[in-house]
């Protein structure tokens, strides 16, 4: 679609998708529980009835949207990321129904950064975290290998800077 | 160079920060040693003690301060040593600096001084050097300080580059401090903006604050009288009233916008304002990230404009906001002012509109807002429908307005994007200024073949722009657009 420069090719790891639904398995489980409790305590100390129905509500859209973040988005998020690093830019490609394009002049980047939770280790994978002027963005999981050298590239080329 | 002795603050600093303490402390200290002066209640008597001990804590720390707070500039930098109990050592290169702020408040003019901020990018408490009290002697060398050495920076890089190939021979740049003034208010700006701001409404309050205080209810007696002696007298009050109000609505807005003063030289721009407190806000021209040009409902209709210029430093003194431009100038003469300011910055006023599909993409659009203020209407008080009917009403013609005003440009290096319904904003910024850029298409939008973009620029906080439906082709020189920047920056 963008003529000037091509459009970015690299993906983000197959493996983040089994950690993607295993992150949200845990948390939607762990949100689901403390709901739960909140529901005995409100039948157990006889609560106010509209407190009742508001937690019963909340447990269902939880579920509901569970659903949808364990089954379904780790796999289109996988799919749809794509991500380039030049000596120029940054490129940053993802959404299935939004389709974002992002555009980061290497010369902006003010610093570059690896995580990894305890899931991520596992599979040894990291998420690039690129600080910049004004804003943050994510490269998620990315094999332990691309990351570094993502890395050292990020903060190499980063090195040189505009004159203001 | 280097032996050069540290400075330290104008002494009247002293007296500055007493000046602040009183004003910040005079509520309590009336009602403890006034209203409470024979009170023998223990908390009292207690609250006295502390009142006193922090006062006295107060002023020996801003003494601490004062002596331990020290400067020099020296190669084109800052240094300050502060700190009475953890020392701190702050370096700030001159070339750090994004705007410089200048206010004299009534204080400041009885002694004879000023104040001075020089703003940087950074975030936190440490962006900016303050300077509470500084002589005017002072405050003008480091001005020109700042100014100065970037200036001869600039050439020296400029004549390495070859820009200067024939003009190498002048090194010494010629003296700009020619101060070109480019606006003054008139009588008649000035009417216009106590009108358009509404400023002769302020009497309203009023009005109804006196109602509090001694209950016009009193007059009711009157009143019924004065109708009786007919409705001439009536009319004739309500009009003085009127002609009062807007006496002082003009004395407001003189006070606020009477002394403004735009002016320029080869490198700066400068905004003078205020009669009583005057502030001077400066900002080097190669500093200015953006301009923006808004517009008001009323200010539409009266065909004013105010202009901002972006600065990625802050721009605000306390609430002040000091990086407008004439904030009620007729649309005509800021388009004028912003090319004879910014030479470089070329604004065009015939921009590309939006496709028509834009507007079929903005009728079908759900609105949130009112999908969710329905709901809550409908089941909490359905008697109100006729509400979701207006915001529904407000909803679309905002969106209607908002189709009609978008337009956008890309102009060699330029990108002038206005969007807004009811008030409009153009936004205006060079490509070597944007830090970064955005696509993004919906579901729905590439149903239709359209997509937003976006820019980021630098600014306090980070100014984020969108434009939503252009054309894809649009989206799409956009990005090229911006890749192109590679060409324009030079790198250090």
């Amino acid at each position: 679609m963008y003529l000037k420069i091509e459009a970015p090719q690299r993906c983000i790891s197959r493996e983040a998708v089994k950690v993607w639904r295993m992150t949200e398995t845990l948390t939607n489980t762990g949100i689901i529980a403390v709901l739960g409790v909140l529901y005995y305590l409100h039948i157990h100390f006889e609560w106010k009835e509209w407190i009742g129905w508001i937690v019963l509500a909340l447990i269902v859209v939880t579920f509901l949207t569970a659903i949808w973040e364990i089954l379904f988005k780790p796999s289109f998020m996988q799919k749809y990321w794509r991500y380039d690093v030049n000596e120029e830019f940054i490129q940053l490609k993802y959404g299935a129904f939004k389709e974002v394009n992002e555009l980061v002049p290497m010369t902006k980047v003010q610093s570059v950064e690896l995580i990894q939770g305890p899931l991520m280790r596992k599979y040894d994978l990291y998420s690039i975290q690129i600080g910049t002027m004004g804003t943050e963005h994510v490269i998620p999981a990315v094999s332990e290998k691309e990351a570094f050298e993502l890395r050292d590239q990020i903060a190499h080329y980063a090195k040189i800077k505009e004159v203001e | 160079m280097m032996t050069q002795p540290l400075k330290r603050l104008h002494p009247l600093v002293l007296i500055f920060d007493l000046y602040k303490l009183v004003k910040s402390n005079i509520i309590f200290f009336l009602f403890l040693f006034l209203l409470n002066m024979g009170s023998e209640k223990w908390w009292i008597q207690t609250a006295k003690w502390i009142f006193l001990g922090y006062v006295v804590i107060m002023l020996f720390l801003s003494i601490g301060k004062w002596i331990t707070y020290r400067y020099v500039i020296k190669n084109d930098a800052f240094y300050i040593k502060s700190g009475i109990f953890s020392k701190s050592e702050r370096t700030i290169p001159f070339l750090k600096v994004q705007n410089v702020q200048r206010q004299t408040t009534v204080f400041h003019k009885i002694f004879k001084v000023t104040s001075l901020t020089l703003e940087t990018a950074t975030v936190g408490d440490e962006s900016s050097i303050i300077f509470d009290v500084i002589s005017r002697v002072e405050a003008e060398s480091i001005e020109s300080a700042v100014t100065e050495t970037r200036e001869q920076k600039k050439i020296i890089e400029q004549s390495s580059v070859g820009l200067f190939e024939e003009q190498v021979v002048v090194v010494e740049p010629e003296k700009n401090d020619k101060k070109v003034i480019h606006f003054t208010p008139t009588k008649k700006d000035l009417v216009k903006a106590s009108f358009t701001s509404l400023s002769f409404l302020i009497l309203i309050p009023i009005i109804f604050k006196l109602d509090d205080v001694i209950k016009l209810d009193v007059f009711r007696d009157e009143v019924t009288n004065a109708l009786k002696w007919g409705w001439a007298i009536l009319a004739a009050i309500l009009i003085g009233v009127l002609l009062i109000s807007i006496a002082i609505g003009m004395v407001h807005t003189f006070i606020k916008y009477g002394k403004y003063e735009i002016s320029s030289d080869t490198q700066k721009v400068y905004i003078k304002k205020g009669v009583l407190d005057e502030s001077i806000f400066s900002i080097r021209k190669e500093k200015i990230q953006a301009v923006e040009i808004s517009q008001s409902f009323m200010k539409r209709i009266l065909g004013l404009a105010e202009v901002k210029l972006i600065s990625a430093g802050n721009t605000t003194i306390g609430e002040v906001e000091s990086n407008t431009l004439y904030p009620f100038l007729p649309v005509r003469k800021a388009y004028t002012l912003i090319s004879e300011l910014l030479p470089d910055y070329q604004v065009v006023e015939s921009m590309h509109e939006l496709p028509k599909r834009a507007f079929w993409i903005r009728m079908i659009r759900p609105s949130y807002i009112w999908l969710i203020a329905t709901a809550l209407i409908w089941y909490f008080k359905p008697s109100l429908w006729w509400v979701s009917v207006v915001l529904l009403l407000i909803i679309y013609s905002s969106r209607i307005l908002d189709y009609k005003n978008s337009r956008y440009l890309l102009n060699q290096s330029f990108i002038q994007m206005k969007t807004g319904g009811f008030s409009t904003v153009l936004f205006i910024t060079k490509r070597s200024q944007v830090i970064e850029v955005k696509t993004e298409r919906s579901k729905l939008q590439r149903y239709f073949k359209l997509a937003s973009i976006k820019t980021v620029n630098r600014a306090k906080p980070v100014l984020h722009k969108e434009l939503l439906d252009v054309p894809h082709e649009a989206a799409s020189e956009f990005y090229s657009w911006y890749v192109d920047r590679t060409k324009e920056v030079k790198i250090q």
